[in-house]
């Protein structure tokens, strides 16, 4: 097990994609705290920041301690293991990942899990905004995979979302599941606009004010969004045992 | 500085040359033989005049609208500086940017402005212009020579452009015309009334570019018999048919329309004075920019896209939306063919390269558009990746025509200089703009002339090297305009601006 403890803060973002089980797993002590981490456009090395130490366990999990709110990319395009990160953590966290696990005992920042295909992320505080979204101007966003976070969630969670699953224990901000076109969010209340202009997948949550182009169908279930000719739906659970219209 | 460009293969149509021969070049310009202060052996390798691009979407609103909706693809629509050095990487050295809608026009000039390498032109869009058109149905033609005349000069314009004449002014009412006489909302002129004024206004003022049009009902089936009847309405001057190949399709739905460039390129080839260009299409991902905003209202509703879409008072309108080339799609693999036919078919001097950049195509895939006319092989196999259901509906898998570099310059060189009216060919006085391929002249490996063509030898720009062993020198081109030599009542010009734009006509000259 590949343990990597935060020595020394950084004083403004810090691009970490070297922070990844693929770039650390099977390399020697060396090797790792040589591998390179940007500081805005200085190259710098993981071992100016951090302290590493190997432990038993299994080889393909790698745990990291430490205020990582500045660092970014941290885990991005995983294909394989596990990573427990016991702090907060930047942007990207995830982003592109293919599979593989992470937990994050923290919170994250924005665009956690955006564009994954595959794996699991688990947030134990909150996540920022773009969770499991899209890259702006990309048509779709997460694919596959699994994110959870027991907190809360910002704005744009699961924006053009095309498949997978994302659970927020908490509550969400303004569009929510916007573009959604197949997945399933789950979240306890969003706020404005939730699956605007979805045309696929399903929202569940427990209280929701919709967008007027959702119509009722009866027993908690909202078709929509009808502006974008969707075949979407969010399911409303304080609105079931209620009759459509 | 007096160079020698020595023992290269001439290649350049405007002048007949073909053959192995020295390039002295004094003080930027082409020389009679002279003792040089610098030598370049170009070691038997292909020597052209710099490309002419004469149709290219590379500076303006609407190109900026196309680089701010894709930012998940950068290159699809270049910034100015990826622009210029791509260009330049290839041997261009002149492009044309053909739709400045003229309220525009500041945003058009600092963009070309700011675009290195290439001289260049920008013509203006005076298709849906309200004043014409109201002049049109008064019968007014002295008003029009005017407001063309003006026009260009406040807009350093170099042309006038047509897009989708007096549809568009339907357009801006959300309706569109079905055919060629039908007159436009409101105003009630046709296409046919538009594109004749254009026409006689453009000779009238003896202006250098032919008359340069977009045709109506771009991009649906069906729309080659209005090709063939606007080619009959223009015919009375010098007209250029921008992106042909967008206007070439019979059928009555998508399931049927097929490839008529037969047709047209024998009608094309008969009638004096008008001239194309081919608006080929490269399979991928594209940006469709135009100001044909009811086409992209029709395109977006197709793909679900992001989609923007706009009027530019009194004057034109805009539509952008991205659009995937798919091989497996028959429709776009028969609008590939169209335009490989047109290059084939059509006489020397008629027809020029273009993507339409970046509608059809990026314009950095000419060369490989190049492999595709010199090389049946390498057609062939693109081709063969296609839907075959295309293969009934097109006649390009019968031509067996490959054309030679003497014939590729000409679509690259000599016919849109021609067209544009710039001086051009390798001629004492004239601008030494040159590109050197490494590429010799009997080479017919598709492989070999696509990476020649992408990457330049050796460049010249005005006598000096711009690109040379990978290294650039950053220069910057001019931009070329039109000063027609017409009197203007200016009295007339600022009392239309007063009570019909929001900004007064001295404000609006560049």
């Amino acid at each position: 097990m590949i343990l990597l403890k935060l020595r020394k803060e950084p004083s403004m973002a810090v691009d970490a994609e070297s922070l990844c089980v693929d770039s650390l797993v099977l390399k020697s002590q060396e090797q790792i705290i040589n591998l390179p981490v940007y500081r805005g456009n200085k190259k710098e090395r993981i071992g100016d920041y951090f302290d590493l130490e190997f432990q038993p366990g299994k080889e393909d999990l790698v745990k990291i301690h430490g205020n990582l709110s500045r660092f970014n990319r941290i885990g991005q395009g995983m294909t394989t293991g596990e990573m427990e990160i016991d702090g907060n953590v930047g942007n990207y966290l995830g982003a592109l990942t293919k599979s593989g696990k992470i937990i994050v005992k923290g919170d994250v920042a924005d665009y956690c899990g955006a564009m994954m295909t595959g794996g699991r992320i688990e947030i134990h505080g909150n996540a920022r905004n773009y969770l499991g979204a899209n890259y702006i101007g990309h048509k779709k966003g997460m694919r596959g995979g699994d994110i959870t976070v027991n907190g809360n969630a910002g704005l744009d969670a699961g924006a053009y979302m095309a498949g997978g699953t994302i659970t927020i224990t908490g509550d969400g901000l303004d569009f929510l599941g916007f573009g959604m076109t197949d997945g399933v969010i789950k979240v306890r209340t969003p706020g404005y606009a939730a699956g605007g202009s979805m045309t696929g997948g399903r929202i569940e949550c427990e209280s929701a004010d919709l967008l007027p182009t959702f119509s009722d169908k009866g027993n908690g279930t909202f078709a929509g969004d009808l502006a974008a000719g969707g075949k979407g739906e969010i399911y409303i659970s304080a609105c079931a045992n209620k009759s459509g219209k | 500085m007096k160079i020698l460009l020595k023992n290269g293969f001439v290649v350049d149509p405007s002048t007949g040359l073909n053959e192995v021969g020295d390039i002295f070049i004094e003080n930027g310009r082409f020389a009679g033989m002279t003792e040089p202060e610098k030598t370049i052996d170009l070691g038997g390798r292909v020597v052209m005049c710099g490309g002419v691009d004469i149709h290219s979407h590379i500076a303006g609103s609407k190109v900026n609208m196309g680089r701010m909706m894709r930012p998940e693809n950068k290159l699809n629509v270049p910034d100015t500086h990826t622009t210029g050095v791509l260009y330049a990487k290839m041997g261009y050295t002149f492009v044309t940017e053909p739709a400045m809608p003229p309220l525009k026009a500041l945003h058009t000039h600092h963009e070309l402005h700011d675009t290195p390498f290439i001289d260049n032109a920008a013509l203006a869009l005076l298709d849906n212009n309200h004043f014409i058109a109201e002049n049109i149905a008064e019968g007014k033609k002295e008003e029009n020579n005017q407001w063309v005349a003006w026009y260009l000069a406040a807009t350093k314009g170099y042309g006038i452009k047509a897009v989708n004449p007096a549809g568009g002014i339907s357009w801006e009412w959300a309706k569109e015309l079905s055919d060629l006489d039908e007159k436009c909302e409101r105003i009630g002129v046709s296409p046919r009334e538009i594109m004749t004024e254009l026409v006689r206004v453009n000779e009238e003022l003896k202006l250098p570019t032919s008359f340069h049009l977009h045709l109506n009902n771009l991009g649906i089936y069906g729309n080659s018999d209005n090709t063939t009847k606007s080619i009959d309405i223009c015919s009375k001057g010098r007209t250029h048919i921008a992106h042909l190949q967008l206007s070439c399709y019979s059928g009555d739905s998508w399931a049927t329309m097929a490839s008529d460039a037969d047709r047209i390129c024998k009608k094309l080839n008969k009638t004096d004075g008008i001239t194309c260009d081919m608006g080929q299409v490269v399979f991928g991902d594209c940006t469709t920019m135009t100001a044909d905003g009811r086409l992209e209202y029709h395109l977006q509703k197709l793909t679900h896209n992001k989609w923007v879409n706009f009027d530019v008072e009194n004057e034109t309108g805009t539509g952008v939306t991205p659009y995937t080339y798919s091989k497996n799609v028959a429709v776009n693999a028969i609008q590939w063919a169209i335009g490989l036919e047109l290059a084939l078919l059509l006489k020397p001097g008629k027809v020029a390269l273009s993507t339409d950049h970046p509608n059809c195509g990026p314009f950095y895939a000419y060369p490989k558009i190049i492999t595709w006319l010199m090389s049946k092989q390498a057609r062939d196999k693109e081709f063969s990746e296609c839907n075959q259901d295309a293969a009934k509906r097109c006649i390009l898998p019968s031509l067996d025509k490959e054309l030679t570099l003497y014939e590729i310059a000409q679509l690259t060189r000599s016919t849109p200089a021609s067209i544009l009216g710039i001086g051009h060919g390798i001629k004492e006085g004239n601008k030494a703009d040159i590109a050197v391929y490494d590429l010799h002249p009997d080479e017919r490996n598709p492989g070999k002339i696509e990476n020649a063509f992408s990457d330049a030898f050796l460049v010249l720009k005005d006598g000096g090297v711009i690109y040379q062993n990978k290294n650039f020198r950053e220069t910057y081109g001019k931009t070329i305009a039109v000063e027609p030599k017409y009197k203007l009542d200016e009295k007339y010009i600022e009392d239309k601006f007063y009570e019909e734009y929001s900004v007064l006509s001295e404000h609006f000259k560049i």
